[in-house]
């Protein structure tokens, strides 16, 4: 079975040319994915078209965009999932950062923010699942969620607070030093992260809309990690106003 | 100088641009609603705390002055923005409850 589907797709150049959307006809399977049918536009329809991808199974987080509006990664988001034979389907770059061509963004200032957290995906050793208790098995599996973050920053483009405050930590980088704080490794120090996230560029500007867990390809449930900081800072200054000590 | 003023008005157009998205609710979670009416409540009390000034001032201009602002105040039309207000008043307080319990409690 074959649908037909129009692609509406945004184009933007840094040639002065101002921004418009471009319409393309496609000829798609209904379990095919988006980001396979832009490839058949760059292919086929259009060479000049501009788009980010890798791995194509959701472990780079290169292809994110927006989909019909919502923020996908567009390797893993099927036609049928977000329109029908004959439908439209929007494709646009992420929101809150600078596009550089087409659908593609400048996502220099979102890993500046994930260095900044210095966070550490790599363990020096791997817990041996089949070997762990329950007990411990309750406190390793939670620990591992954060290292499913593939950076793809759909969760900062979903994010309302960058667009008027680009200097925001963001959600992303928020979740890297809260996975830090949980389980603190090669030397990182608890204290001196979350003074990182203590200030009004930081935790306190979240406004708990909550958008990033809902776009979050990988479960990071980085909205989680900002109120779990919370706590964390609120007991440690609970903890200073009654000269108690850590 | 007509290039600064290019640059200016396209600045300005973003910067109203990046405004309007606080209200974009398309295809948004129920999180966002909260963040929407947040936004609308919070420049709502802004602009009623600077009226609630000027209409303060009008004690200043004597008595017969507050007696025809207290006069045009009893009309239906200024009583529903009453409702509003306190509407206001009241979604702002409860979001800062859930805002409040969500970090504590159950984020």
């Amino acid at each position: 079975m074959r649908w037909q589907v129009t692609f509406r797709i945004y184009r933007s150049k840094q040639d002065g040319s101002s921004p418009h959307f471009d319409t393309f006809n496609l000829e798609v399977k209904p379990d095919e994915y988006v980001l396979d049918a832009i490839e058949r536009i760059w292919a086929e329809q259009d060479r000049s078209l501009v788009f980010r991808h890798a791995c194509h199974h959701a472990a780079c987080g290169a292809c994110g965009m927006r989909v019909n509006g919502r923020e996908k990664l567009t390797c893993t988001t099927q036609i049928n999932s977000i329109t029908s034979d004959g439908g439209t389907v929007l494709v646009e770059p992420m929101r809150n950062l600078p596009v550089l061509s087409d659908l593609v963004v400048d996502m220099t200032s979102f890993y500046a923010g994930m260095e900044e957290a210095q966070f550490v995906a790599i363990r020096s050793a791997e817990p041996m699942f089949d070997y762990v208790t329950k007990n411990q098995a309750e406190v390793i599996f939670p620990a591992n969620r954060f290292e499913n973050c593939i950076e793809c920053a759909l969760c900062y483009s979903a994010c309302p607070i960058p667009a008027t405050n680009p200097d925001f930590m963001g959600p992303a980088s928020l979740a890297a030093i809260g996975r830090m704080v949980e389980e603190p490794r090669c030397g990182a120090d608890p204290v001196s992260l979350l003074d990182m996230t203590d200030h009004e560029k930081g935790l306190w500007r979240c406004h708990s809309a909550f958008e990033c867990v809902e776009v979050c390809p990988a479960d990071v449930n980085p909205g989680g990690m900002i109120m779990m900081l919370r706590r964390q800072v609120i007991i440690r200054r609970f903890k200073q106003w009654f000269g108690i000590r850590s | 100088m007509a290039t600064t003023q290019v640059q200016d008005r396209s600045l300005r157009q973003k910067s109203i641009k990046r405004v309007v998205s606080w209200f974009d609710y398309r295809r948004r979670s129920l999180g966002m609603v909260a963040f929407i009416l947040n936004r609308l409540t919070g420049i709502g009390l802004i602009f009623y705390l600077g009226l609630h000034l000027v209409v303060l001032s009008l004690l200043a201009k004597g008595e017969m002055a507050w007696d025809t602002f207290l006069s045009l105040m009893r009309s239906p039309v200024i009583l529903a923005f009453d409702i509003l207000l306190f509407a206001g008043l009241l979604i702002r307080g409860l979001n800062g409850v859930r805002v409040a319990l969500v970090d504590m409690v159950f984020g």
